[in-house]
């Protein structure tokens, strides 16, 4: 970035909004961070392009549009068939840009701290590009897991752009259409934790199985990452099995459509049963003869309709791989001591199908938030040297949208309302986060937005952000792949950041060490 | 209320209608006061376009600005512009000083003496004078400036006013003339007529019906200043020009390679067939109303200091139209 080149001029408006005047060939970007140095209190403002426009100074309103037709007359070589050419002399005098800006704040003259804008400064200062230590300020505010450098326009800066790993208990919201980077960016975010030595655990349902190749190319991958998956064939996985019994209605209840009507028939067949979890759909899928089982134990108080719906999907769920009779070889505990012990899991459910999978990650994030609380309540020191937990969600507006936040028993509402006393939060990923219930999405303390073309998404997003976003609209929809704002509390402005490679990321990452120090909570377990 | 139609409204309208149709008695060319020689046949041309590309254009304009009026005495300001280009490219500017004058009266011949300006008896300074003074004394600055075959743009005609010493313009044509430098009078608005028809709206609407090509000239007229002679032409030197000009350069040169000269140098987009340069001198030497307000409070604080009575100043020069209320 170029140092002290002065690319404009202040002129207006207020202490939020400033605009300033630019030369008509000065290389403006929307999301550009520049600065505007007043020369009476040495402040540094720094501010932010939300828009450009053209500007001139000639008297006649049309005038642009003039000089645009003539010019264009002349590219179709004119009316009379040869070509007389016309210019623009001294277009610098005669035309310039305008950008808009937003101000996020001044530093002290003395560089030490930032604060938030409440003074103008002074008219026509100059506005220049940064200087790297204009950003000192931040360095304490990025956290431990680093996700990439400041980008100022489309210019990136040597400078770490990154989040806490706490901020896993208070809710991140990574939010993009297709093709932006989500992927990429969850991939870093599990990476950084995979380097924090045990201090943050991550549960990672992968639904469609894209992540854990790329994360087993981490080189600390042998100890700091596990793998479950439904298929058989993915190397250094353990198979994936969950017991019935461990299963809940509530697990069903998330993830299947259900009418009341079936709901009231899948509560009367519990009963019946009287066993634990979902155990008894094993032997309710054994029966051969429903009219008669409806009719002799259920007393004909569920329609024949209803129970033959119940037992079609117990069948195809007693069918399922992963799914075991046998609680005992359920990987449930297992993942959660990996979780313990600050580890990556990697749950691959690729097998599965949307409405399986999200049984499968209803009942692995009850297990987590249960497990999570009861140390809370009943052994507060262990609690207290547990790692905080991030559970990451794809397409997190199926069980956090406005319908289905709303039923009963959906473990992922209660975690984004009660997880953060426990250390558990989600990591929502949505293409359209407009679909999320507007009281949950407030819970979240974290947004990582990487381009979102939906004026609705960006919309909504704007009103639940810990940071004013209001004029950031336009940012928002051209970020390029890779291109994201990171809004926290921590950050005093939404932070532009150009996302790193995961795959050149791994590379600079050194070896494992061959004698680590036991992470706090490995210590913990111990006990 | 609902306002009546000004009176005079049906027969100025009669009379423009039979300018602009060609119904007057007499459609002799005119301009006022001038001293032309006109053609005795108008005979407009289609312009052959040829590639021209002086090393330096340069324009001098000047501007004008009452501050004070207390009818028998004036106090205004003045100043001559001037703007070099070379490749397109502003190389010199100069906006020129602002001269202030007292005018009026004996204050003017007090004046006079102090530009070293000689008036004849019975003729008087005024602001015009003043600034076309300023003018062609930038513009023989201006000719020892150029380097050779440059163009130079004057505002209005080579015709000084009959009350400027002719010998100085005379040797200014001359020393233009050994350097090569090609000097041209640009004329914004011209008081050239055909009858009463202004004359280039005439040429215009004829030139149209004539020739398909958009762009022509047409030699009009001739003068002499102290034996130098000086072509009048009427030109439309761009397709895109929505007007005509009066053009006026000395006659010993061809008129197309001087017209493709100041073509060259005339084709901004925002304002073709109208030399550019000129344009920005212009912008330099305009006084705006602002101005104004400036200068009446420097000359204010003076009078304070020389102990004159605001209300005296304020009973000499106050204008009355401000405490008018008008709609």
């Amino acid at each position: 970035m170029s140092l002290n080149q002065i690319r404009g001029r202040l002129f207006g408006r207020n202490v939020s909004e400033v605009v300033f005047r630019a030369q008509p060939d000065e290389d403006l970007f929307i999301g550009e961070l520049l600065v505007g140095i007043d020369e009476i209190t040495n402040r540094r403002y720094l501010i932010r392009v939300v828009d450009i426009s053209y500007g001139s100074d000639q008297r006649e309103p049309l005038w642009a549009q003039r000089i645009a037709g003539r010019l264009l007359g002349d590219d179709s070589g004119g009316d009379e068939g040869f070509i007389e050419e016309h210019f623009l002399y001294e277009p610098s005098r005669r035309s310039y840009q305008i950008a808009e800006c937003r101000c996020l704040g001044y530093i002290t003259p003395d560089a030490t701290s930032f604060q938030k804008p409440k003074s103008l400064p002074s008219q026509f200062s100059q506005v220049v590009s940064p200087e790297p230590s204009d950003f000192n300020f931040l360095a304490s505010r990025m956290g431990d897991l680093n996700i990439g450098n400041l980008r100022s326009g489309e210019q990136e800066v040597d400078f770490e752009v990154g989040i806490s790993g706490n901020s896993f208990s208070s809710h991140i919201g990574i939010f993009a259409t297709t093709g932006m980077g989500k992927s990429n960016l969850l991939q870093v975010l599990a990476a950084q934790v995979m380097l924090q030595q045990g201090r943050y655990g991550l549960l990672v349902i992968d639904p469609h199985g894209e992540h854990h190749q790329k994360l087993a190319q981490h080189p600390w991958a042998s100890s700091t990452l596990k793998i479950y998956s439904s298929r058989k064939a993915v190397p250094n996985a353990s198979t994936l099995r969950v017991g019935l019994g461990e299963l809940s209605i509530d697990d069903l209840r998330v993830s299947y459509q259900w009418s009341h009507a079936q709901e009231e028939a899948i509560f009367e067949l519990e009963r019946h049963y009287g066993k634990k979890g979902l155990s008894w759909l094993s032997e309710f899928c054994s029966i051969q003869d429903l009219s008669d089982f409806r009719e002799n134990e259920l007393s004909s108080r569920v329609a024949p309709a209803t129970l033959q719906i119940i037992h079609r999907r117990a069948k195809r769920i007693t069918g399922l791989s992963i799914i075991a009779s046998d609680s005992s070889i359920s990987v449930g505990d297992s993942i959660i001591r990996d979780l313990q012990e600050g580890k990556v899991v990697v749950l691959d459910l690729s097998a599965l199908d949307s409405t399986e999978e999200l049984m499968i990650a209803s009942y692995f994030s009850r297990r987590v938030l249960d497990e999570w609380s009861s140390q809370y309540l009943e052994n507060p020191s262990k609690h207290s040297r547990m790692p905080v937990v991030g559970i990451v969600l794809e397409e997190a507006q199926r069980v956090l949208g406005n319908a289905k936040s709303k039923g009963e028993g959906n473990i992922f509402p209660r975690i984004a309302r009660e997880g953060r006393k426990f250390k558990v939060g989600l990591c929502a990923i949505s293409q359209q986060p407009k679909l999320i219930d507007d009281e949950l999405l407030s819970q979240f303390n974290t947004f990582l937005i990487l381009g979102l073309s939906d004026e609705k998404d960006r919309n909504i997003l704007r009103s639940s952000a810990k940071q004013d976003l209001s004029a950031l609209s336009k940012e928002i929809q051209t970020l390029m792949p890779g291109e994201a704002l990171v809004v926290n509390l921590e950050a005093p402005f939404a932070i532009p950041a150009k996302i790193q490679l995961f795959s050149q990321m791994i590379k600079h990452i050194e070896p494992l060490p061959i004698e680590r120090k036991s992470p706090p909570n490995v210590s913990a377990l111990m006990d | 209320m609902k306002e009546t139609p000004p009176v005079g409204l049906d027969s100025v309208s009669i009379r423009l209608a039979q300018i602009f149709n060609g119904q007057e008695p007499t459609t002799a060319l005119s301009d006022e006061g001038s001293g032309l020689e006109f053609e005795p046949d108008l005979k407009i041309q289609p312009l052959d376009l040829s590639e021209q590309d002086p090393p330096q254009a340069w324009a001098i304009d000047g501007g004008q600005l009452q501050i004070l009026d207390a009818r028998s005495i004036q106090v205004v300001a003045t100043r001559a512009s001037r703007v070099c280009f070379s490749q397109k490219k502003r190389v010199f500017e100069e906006q020129g000083p602002l001269h202030l004058s007292l005018l009026g009266g004996t204050q003017s011949i007090q004046e006079a003496k102090e530009w070293k300006i000689a008036l004849a008896l019975g003729e008087v300074l005024d602001t015009k004078l003043l600034r076309e003074y300023l003018e062609w004394k930038a513009l023989a600055k201006t000719i020892d400036d150029s380097v050779e075959k440059a163009i130079v743009f004057k505002d209005g005609q080579l015709r000084p006013d009959d009350r400027i010493e002719i010998d100085q313009v005379v040797s200014l044509l001359e020393k233009a003339q050994e350097k090569d430098i090609l000097l041209v009078g640009f004329s914004k608005q011209s008081s050239l007529s055909k009858g009463s028809m202004p004359l280039l709206a005439w040429l215009s609407n004829e030139a149209s019906q004539m020739f398909d090509t958009t762009r022509w000239w047409c030699p009009v007229a001739t003068y002499s200043i102290g034996g130098q002679k000086i072509r009048v032409v009427a030109a439309k030197l761009d397709s895109l020009s929505r007007f005509s000009f009066r053009i006026d350069f000395p006659a010993y040169l061809d008129p197309c390679f001087v017209l493709n000269t100041i073509r060259a140098v005339s084709n901004d987009v925002g304002f073709p067939g109208y030399p550019y340069p000129l344009s920005v001198a212009d912008q330099l030497a305009t006084c705006p109303s602002w101005l104004s307000q400036e200068i009446k409070q420097l000359i204010d604080d003076s009078l304070d200091k020389q102990g004159i009575p605001l209300q005296l100043r304020e009973a000499a020069f106050f204008d009355r139209h401000e405490l008018m209320e008008r709609l």
